[in-house]
């Protein structure tokens, strides 16, 4: 199968003040359409600076990142906004759910942005995966009168809602108890096998690693092993 | 977009307390230059109604060297043939009547107390027919003889004088011998003019021929003109008719209401010039709190921010967003300032002011007395509601560019 993403040599230094802070030291990975990976390392290994650079939301100091054969350094902002629009989608630790806006609301804004579809079709697609997550119903409540475990259902609705190609979830069960995190994980697991999308998620979590079809471990910005079950 | 919308409008309202303070802020600066405007332009109006109407009439014509003296109202400076000047001004297009006057200082006393007084020596038949005094006494207008006078309300007062008493004039002749007289007051005038109620004191000819040996002299003919829609067109006729007179009667000078009405409207512009500072201290105001709610919201959501960057939207959208919540400031501000404008407008067209009772009796140099009266202004509802809304933009831009540079990654990992 032909790789969707290709890092080369990724490596990332933050400079502060005096200061430099080698993050991502040379990675090299390729990854597969429809692959589940996950990201393992202790705390400040890299991992959310891998899955920032390979997001668009951060460039690397050095290397490349193919996307499909693409090289993602190249691309000017409009194109960049453009990508992060149509082929990735993100789920954060901490769910990020846009507090003023419905459930609903909430899951249908990648689609809003995107301006493809209208507005009833838009609403069908939302109602449609916030079933998938087992959210029926609640469409019309707002994130803060919801538990942590259905925020980030919602979270992952609203990152699949578009079909992206790839979903990069940086560390989305850190916040939940191990019951919740398990389910999470499975409903990730669910739609990626039924939707095809490209799971890269980050965790230290050992439980929710080994739902993992491919594990990935890096260490002091380096790759250390790269297992495939 | 109309998401952007609702994320801008919900967020404007979830700080209800400080979105409110800025919209009241706002509100109150509007509508306070609407009302403002609309009593200075009651005032202005009034205060040239005031010139025609009540003071100087249309054009004054007296010899250039009595205009020289004005100030101390000299009885050796009559006018050479009042007849045949106002035959020549009644023959003039749009005049509709003349009056001659004379006026003169005096001293006015009630037995104790004595004043100066600059009084008037007048027709009353013909000075009804250029200025409308008769129509704000109180008591009635002079017959012409007999002894009667009609003073200013407030200087009666002063004087602690009601219809019916008796007064003591006296002054120098016309031959500088000093004379005087009693007189009976048969009327009080209160007009909108504050000098008139201040300081007003208007006998016949009758009396003054004999209290002031008059034989006839005339120091001043006023001047009645028609009425025009348009200020302009009333200053330009009395110009025109005041050249004539000069070129003319070359030893005569005629002020027409041209040149007192635009020094009138020179102060008045002074005044409305102090009311833009005051406004536009508000609207600073204001603007610094729409600035600075937009920059609170701004850091208080940072990472939602990120949030929208990481799903694609451009930084321009970003831009767009909080701009949109300093416009939902803005607009809403603007509506309320016309609200409270409007307000303010019906409270002075309908009701008005009285001066009097607000001030008791405090002279604050304003051009009118009486009740004062405000004018439409739709113009400056116009200005006022493209000012808030320009005032809103223009400080939201740059917390909402502030917004829009956020590094995606940093914005992700604020909390
Ligand atoms: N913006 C930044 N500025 C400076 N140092 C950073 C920044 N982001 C991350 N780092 C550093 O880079 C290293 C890797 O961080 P990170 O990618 O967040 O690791 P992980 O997600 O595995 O915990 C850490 O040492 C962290 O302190
Ligand atoms: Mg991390």
């Amino acid at each position: 199968m032909a790789s969707i993403l290709k890092l080369d040599g990724i490596a990332k230094t933050y400079v502060k003040g005096q200061n430099q802070v080698r993050a991502l030291a040379g990675i090299d990975l390729d990854i597969e359409a429809g692959e589940f990976l996950a990201v393992v390392g202790p705390s400040g290994s890299g991992k959310t600076t891998l899955l920032n650079i390979v997001g668009c939301l951060d460039s690397p100091s050095a290397g490349v990142v193919l996307y499909n054969g693409t090289p993602l350094g190249s691309m000017k902002e409009d194109q960049l906004s453009e990508y992060r629009k149509k082929h990735i989608s993100f789920i954060f630790q901490s769910y990020n759910l846009i507090p003023v806006l419905t459930v609903r609301e909430n899951v249908e804004l990648p689609l809003v942005i995107e301006r493809r579809m209208n507005k009833n079709e838009i609403r069908a697609k939302a109602d449609e995966l916030l079933k998938a997550v087992g959210l029926e119903g609640l469409g019309d409540r707002y994130p803060r009168e919801l538990s942590g475990g259905q925020e980030q259902r919602v979270a992952i609705a609203r990152a699949l809602v578009k079909e992206p190609y790839i979903v990069l979830a940086d560390e989305p069960t850190a916040n939940l108890d191990s019951h919740t995190a398990e389910e999470i994980v499975d409903i990730m697991r669910d739609i990626n096998k039924s939707k095809g999308a490209t799971f890269i998620f980050s965790t230290h979590d050992a439980l929710v690693q080994k739902h993992a079809r491919r594990v990935v471990t890096i260490r002091d910005g380096l790759v250390h092993s790269d297992e495939r079950k | 977009m109309g998401t952007l919308f609702k994320i801008a409008w919900r967020n404007v309202w979830r700080h209800g307390k400080r979105t409110a303070l800025t919209i009241i802020t706002m509100a109150f600066g509007l509508g306070l230059y609407i009302g403002m405007d609309s009593v200075l332009k009651g005032m202005d109006r009034t205060g040239l109604d005031n010139i025609i109407n009540l003071t100087d009439s249309s054009v004054r014509v007296s010899t250039a060297a009595y205009e020289e003296e004005r100030g101390s109202f000299p009885l050796d400076q009559p006018l050479p043939d009042p007849a045949g000047l106002a035959d020549f001004i009644r023959s003039r297009p749009r005049v509709l009547a003349t009056a001659e006057r004379t006026r003169f200082v005096g001293q006015l006393s009630n037995g104790i107390d004595a004043l100066y007084v600059l009084a008037v020596a007048l027709d009353p038949e013909d000075d009804a027919r250029v200025l409308d005094l008769p129509q704000y006494v109180e008591g009635s207008w002079l017959a012409g003889g007999g002894n009667e006078i009609v003073l200013g309300a407030k200087l009666a007062a002063d004087l602690g004088l009601g219809l019916g008493d008796w007064v003591t004039l006296a002054a120098r002749t016309r031959w500088e011998a000093q004379n005087a007289d009693d007189f009976r007051v048969v009327g009080l005038i209160d007009a909108t003019e504050p000098s008139i109620s201040g300081s007003g004191v208007f006998v016949s000819f009758e009396d003054a021929d004999t209290l002031l040996e008059l034989d006839g002299l005339r120091t001043e003919l006023i001047v009645r003109m028609e009425r025009r829609d348009t200020l302009a067109a009333a200053m330009e006729d009395s110009d025109a008719l005041a050249a004539a007179v000069e070129s003319r009667f070359p030893e005569m000078a005629a002020m027409s209401f041209g040149d007192v009405g635009r020094q009138f409207l020179e102060l008045a512009k002074a005044k409305s010039k102090s009311i833009t500072m005051i406004i536009f201290v508000m609207m600073l105001i204001a603007g610094v709190g729409i600035a600075n709610t937009v920059l609170m919201s701004v850091y208080a959501r940072i990472r939602e921010v990120g949030v929208l960057r990481a799903f694609g939207l451009h930084p321009k959208d970003i831009t767009r967003l909080f701009l949109i919540e300093g416009g939902i400031i803005g607009v809403v501000g603007a509506a309320a300032g016309l609200l409270v404008g409007l307000g303010i407008d019906l409270f002075f067209i309908r009701v008005g002011m009285p001066l009097e009772a607000m001030m008791g009796g405090i002279d604050m140099g304003l051009p009118v007395g009486g009740t004062l009266y405000g004018e439409w202004n739709p113009d400056q509802f116009a200005v006022a509601a493209v000012v808030g809304i320009v005032v809103a933009l223009i400080s939201s831009w740059s917390p909402a560019k502030k917004a829009s540079r956020l590094e995606v990654t940093n914005a992700l990992r604020f909390v």
